[in-house]
């Protein structure tokens, strides 16, 4: 070896503070310290090197805490290369830009993975394995608390309400066994017609609802929109994956401020619920057609709902839908009328 | 004479201070960071104690003092045993809730009986595990003084409706503080609870008594019936709703700002002190830009923004040397035997707060 290799570096003892300006040299697999009345000689073996961390001084370390503090880098490269030193595999993944962006990449990679497949598969696994008596207690609370605070008793005669239910009851699923079902109906001014169903199967149908068309059987597509959302067990995926997305987009965000992880966390979720909004329209559609109705009486419906909810011009109503896709949960509703329109 | 008097003459030997140096950069930071967070990934998870070594040892090598690093020795191991207890107590906690309410009470209890013993134990670890020059830093409170600090004061705080707040600070930093030692040489704490609560008074005056005063204000212009003192009352009552956010925004600056700067300029090392010179405006402007860049680019920004406050929080403290910083002596290894810390390797944990 020769005095090449040779570099100059301040030397601790471990002991005390104060340092030695030494030369560090290899010599015949031993390292070697000289100078300030310092003399020590090493195998290599029981010699560490700390990892290049930047502009930072690396440190030749031995075994008893003493070391070397190194600020002459490319002295100490050229000494690691001729000892053969190879350095550890996330040392030379963090020195390269190509290995960090990649890195980059494949984080990105995954997160889209994770929240388009993984987790949404996961929901749904872990939905099969809720017990019965959790989807009761949340579904009876979230019932009672509307309750108290959006709705009113329905003001439909009895035996209206009893009549629709029995024909929904009726009708036979398209595959497997019934889907148990429990259809309750209220008056309530504060969110106008609307129907929505809770995890232990409960569907709610709002007066307003039932008072929007003539047909029967437009009632029973709008159930059978609904009893989707039942047989797949959409509410519990939804508070599933949606709590996971929004834990997950407070933690990356959450040190900068918890407004600003709210809305992508919002953003996030509406694409899921999109998803099952249309899973719940194709299992819909599936038991209308197995019991001999159209499919086109859920997309009428939709129609009478969009009337309602967004009045104005239909036509621009239906473009402001289309646009706001990506913002609202419901997939922009023109899309979804055409796509049960064309199911035959 | 009178000219002898008026002469400046310069005290003897007027110790010059050695300011921190940081070496980082954003860029280089970057690369730790984007990788570190990929390998996280990709072990879900278990990665991350390592990650958070790597860390450590790029902020501590890169964090300079009269030309050498400091250093972190942590194990990864330790951290991931931390955290998994953290975890541990928080899924049990999950799991006591849907049991009963009262079984999610006995154990918040048990954590909070444990978590003292637990902080001690970390806060030790961190410091046991950093060095400069070689020498260990020591952490040697007393368990019992953890439990008042990480316990009875805060309870205390809560219960005063946060008048006492002041004092439970002064009693956590003079237990961390006290406590530390460098290698022989001891750290000592000399901050008053009357120079806390004074911080306590001027930040609450700041972002309490301006927007309360602009309301009252507002009241007695709107009150005062004339049309024009009305209209400027609901503009000074815009002006005070605005107020309220704004100073929000400021508020952690503000406090980071003081707090740290009455902290380190009342704390000594032997013979050393230090001198802290953060300055408000400069800490909100990092922290404010920081946030729109860091928002602006999904969070990418974040690496950059760390190195940013790290460095203007480095290179704005200095030691001033009462005397040669070449002459600290570790303690000898008997001692550290004496002390039982071999013992408590088995108790090396860090819960990362």
């Amino acid at each position: 070896m020769t005095d090449a290799h040779a570099i100059a570096c301040r030397y601790f003892d471990g002991r005390t503070t104060t340092p030695h300006a030494v030369t560090l040299r290899v010599e015949n697999g031993d390292a070697r310290i000289e100078g300030d009345g310092i003399e020590r000689r090493l195998p290599l073996a029981e010699v560490r090197v700390s990892e290049r961390m930047g502009a930072a001084p690396r440190l030749v370390s031995f075994a008893d805490g003493a070391y070397c503090e190194v600020r002459d880098h490319a002295g100490l490269d050229a000494l690691l290369a001729a000892t053969g030193f190879r350095a550890p595999m996330v040392a030379r993944l963090q020195s390269r830009w190509s290995f960090a962006l990649a890195a980059l990449a494949g984080c990105m990679g995954l997160v889209a993975l994770s929240y388009l497949y993984v987790l949404p598969w996961a929901a749904e696994q872990a939905a099969e394995h809720i017990p019965r008596s959790a989807m009761e207690t949340l579904s009876q609370q979230t019932l009672a608390a509307m309750d108290e605070h959006l709705f009113k008793p329905s003001a439909l005669a009895a035996e209206r309400r009893e009549a629709l239910a029995k024909r929904f009851g009726l009708l036979a699923p398209p595959d497997g066994d019934k889907v148990p079902h429990a259809i309750v109906f209220r008056l309530s001014p504060a969110i106008g017609a609307n129907a929505f169903a809770l995890p232990n199967g409960t569907i709610v149908v709002t007066d307003e609802l039932v008072d929007l068309t003539d047909s029967d059987d437009e009632i029973l597509a709008v159930l059978a929109h609904e009893l989707g959302h039942v047989q797949r067990r959409h509410a519990l995926r939804q508070i599933l994956q949606g709590s996971v997305v929004g834990l997950v987009v407070a933690w990356y965000l959450g040190d900068i401020s918890s407004l600003a992880a709210a809305i992508p966390a919002a953003l996030l979720q509406a694409r899921y619920s999109r998803e099952l909004e249309r899973e719940a329209d194709a299992y819909g559609a599936r038991l209308l057609r197995f019991n001999g109705l159209s499919p086109a009486l859920l997309a009428s419906m939709l129609e009478k709902l969009e009337r309602v909810h967004h009045p104005g011009d239909p036509g621009t109503a239906a473009k402001a839908q289309s646009r706001s896709d990506y913002l609202s949960s419901h997939p922009a509703t023109a899309e979804r009328i055409r796509a049960l329109r064309e199911s035959r | 004479m009178i000219n002898d008097l008026l002469s400046p003459v310069p005290p003897p030997e007027t110790p010059v201070p050695i300011p921190l140096v940081f070496t980082g950069s954003g860029s280089e930071y970057f690369r730790i960071w984007i990788v570190n967070l990929a390998l996280t990934f990709i072990t879900f998870g278990i990665y991350s104690a390592w990650a958070k070594v790597r860390r450590l040892q790029y902020f501590y090598r890169n964090t300079q003092l009269d030309g050498s690093g400091f250093d972190y020795h942590g194990k990864p191991i330790a951290i991931l045993k931390g955290r998994l207890i953290a975890f541990g107590l928080v899924a049990a906690y999950q799991f006591a809730l849907t049991v009963s309410p009262t079984a999610a009470l006995i154990l918040l209890a048990l954590i909070a009986a444990v978590m003292p013993w637990l902080l001690v134990r970390s806060l030790a670890f961190r410091l046991r595990n950093s060095s400069w020059r070689g020498l260990r830093f020591r952490f040697n409170g007393a368990t019992g003084g953890g439990y008042r600090v990480f316990l009875l004061w805060p309870i205390a705080s809560v219960l005063s409706v946060g008048l006492l707040a002041p004092r439970a600070y002064h009693a956590l930093k003079a237990y961390q503080h006290g406590n530390t030692a460098f290698g022989t040489a001891p750290f000592a704490f000399s901050a008053s609870v009357r120079d806390f609560y004074r911080l306590w008074l001027r930040a609450a005056g700041l972002f309490l008594g301006v927007p309360i005063a602009l309301f009252l204000a507002a009241r007695l212009l709107i009150g005062s019936g004339s049309a024009i003192a009305g209209l400027g009352g609901i503009v000074l009552g815009i002006l005070g709703g605005l107020a309220v956010y704004l100073l929000l925004l400021m508020a952690m600056p503000y406090f980071l700002t003081r707090s740290q700067n009455l902290i380190w300029n009342h704390t000594t090392l032997g013979a050393h002190r230090f001198e802290c010179s953060l300055r408000f405006k400069k800490v909100l402007w990092i922290v404010v830009s920081n946030f729109f860049l860091t928002v602006l680019t999904i969070g990418l920004f974040r690496p950059f923004a760390v190195v940013r406050m790290a460095r203007y929080r480095a290179e704005s403290m200095a030691l001033v040397p009462g005397e040669s910083l070449d002459h600290f002596v570790g303690m000898q290894s008997r001692e550290v035997e004496a002390m039982g810390e071999e013992v408590t390797e088995f108790f090396d944990i860090d819960i990362a707060l």
